[in-house]
């Protein structure tokens, strides 16, 4: 059991994505490997870790990992193995978010210091010295002062990254969606105007960029609460980041 | 389960203790804490993680005592329902299932 528990750890270290099963009950007389405790991790590349105490086990379970991960809330589920029920506990490991805020104004500071607040690990990058700065993000866990086409090149965006982009200018914002469209962040969030928001997707359409990846992004950004201030935009913003991380939508 | 509590789950495997880890499986109506929730009893009767304290905790403890002494893992239901529990300050008004696993010493 040592090993299951030291590799659960590695994939919340390290933000592996997985779904851990764990058997809690097996109706009498079934199979002597399959016993309640038996533990598996899934991660959700359709690698693993240990048994369930029989491959065919494994595998029906294996079956039901997507969906688990996809609805983010552990479930218990009953399975027939040759006549026997097994009643498997499944739970989603849910890499811990990133926020990565492209944007060090007015909207940037209250995501980042929100963020903070709900437990995220935050992010800043603004190309100008006054902004990225830690007088303004203080609890930031890193702010990256430099052209934001450099810094995203050098920023690993992976499943449990969220991307704000809210920058001074349409020019900016249209850069930084560009660059990071094609990564696998679990969300991209761009500030603007209706109107904006159809100009920046036309243009990037018009250089090539398929339409279901200019589907993904969530423009205009954050929930709609009628948030008007830039507080007020936070806490949207943020509401809508613990919706996909909470809720996968 | 939390980080903290895998933390200490491999802690505790890894100096050889024996223990108790209890996690609610399943829950129905209103209960303190939700499934996937987990809580660690050693066989002295410290406790690390919550499941929602209390005495539905205090219940499940006095279970997991038990299964160190059995060593046999399965699920106890925790009902908050009863009147009893309303006597005891438990109002929450729901049932959690929760699963009991001997680890460590031999098992592991």
């Amino acid at each position: 059991m040592l090993s299951f528990f030291r590799e659960l750890k590695e994939a919340l270290d390290h933000n592996r994505p997985a779904v851990a099963a764990a058997i809690v009950r097996v109706s009498p007389g079934g199979y002597p490997a399959v016993k309640p405790g038996g533990r598996r991790l899934y991660y959700t590349n359709g690698e693993g870790c240990g048994s369930l105490g029989d491959p065919r086990l494994d595998a029906l379970v294996a079956a039901r990992v997507p969906e688990v991960f996809a609805r983010r809330r552990p479930q218990l589920v009953s399975l027939t193995l040759e006549d026997n029920e097994v009643e498997v506990f499944l739970e989603p490991v849910l890499p811990e978010p990133k926020i990565l805020i492209l944007g060090g104004g007015h909207v940037g500071q209250k995501v980042a210091a929100l963020a903070k607040e709900v437990g995220y690990r935050v992010t800043v990058v603004d190309d100008r010295p006054a902004f990225a700065n830690p007088q303004l993000f203080p609890h930031a866990d890193e702010i990256i002062c430099r052209d934001f086409a450099d810094a995203l090149q050098n920023i690993q965006i992976d499943p449990a990254t969220y991307v704000v982009i809210v920058t001074r200018g349409h020019r900016h914002d249209y850069e930084c969606l560009r660059q990071v469209i094609g990564s696998p962040a679990a969300y991209i969030g761009m500030i603007g105007s209706r109107r904006k928001v159809q100009g920046v997707r036309a243009r990037l359409l018009a250089d090539g960029i398929p339409q279901e990846a200019l589907d993904r992004v969530h423009a205009p950004i954050g929930v709609d609460i009628g948030a008007e201030t830039p507080g007020e935009i936070g806490v949207s913003i943020l509401a809508e980041i613990i919706r996909v991380y909470r809720e996968g939508r | 389960m939390d980080k903290e509590l895998v933390n200490t789950i491999v802690n505790l495997l890894e100096q050889g203790e024996t223990f108790v880890l209890a996690t609610i499986v399943r829950t129905k109506g209103s209960t303190p804490r939700e499934a996937g929730s987990g809580l660690v009893v050693l066989p002295d009767g410290r406790m690390f993680g919550t499941i929602g304290g209390g005495c539905a905790e205090a219940e499940v403890r006095q279970r997991a005592l038990e299964v160190l002494q059995d060593g046999k893992a399965g699920v106890v239901r925790v009902d908050l329902t009863a009147e009893v529990a309303e006597d005891e300050g438990m109002v929450c008004g729901g049932i959690m299932d929760v699963f009991l696993e001997p680890l460590g010493g031999k098992t592991c």
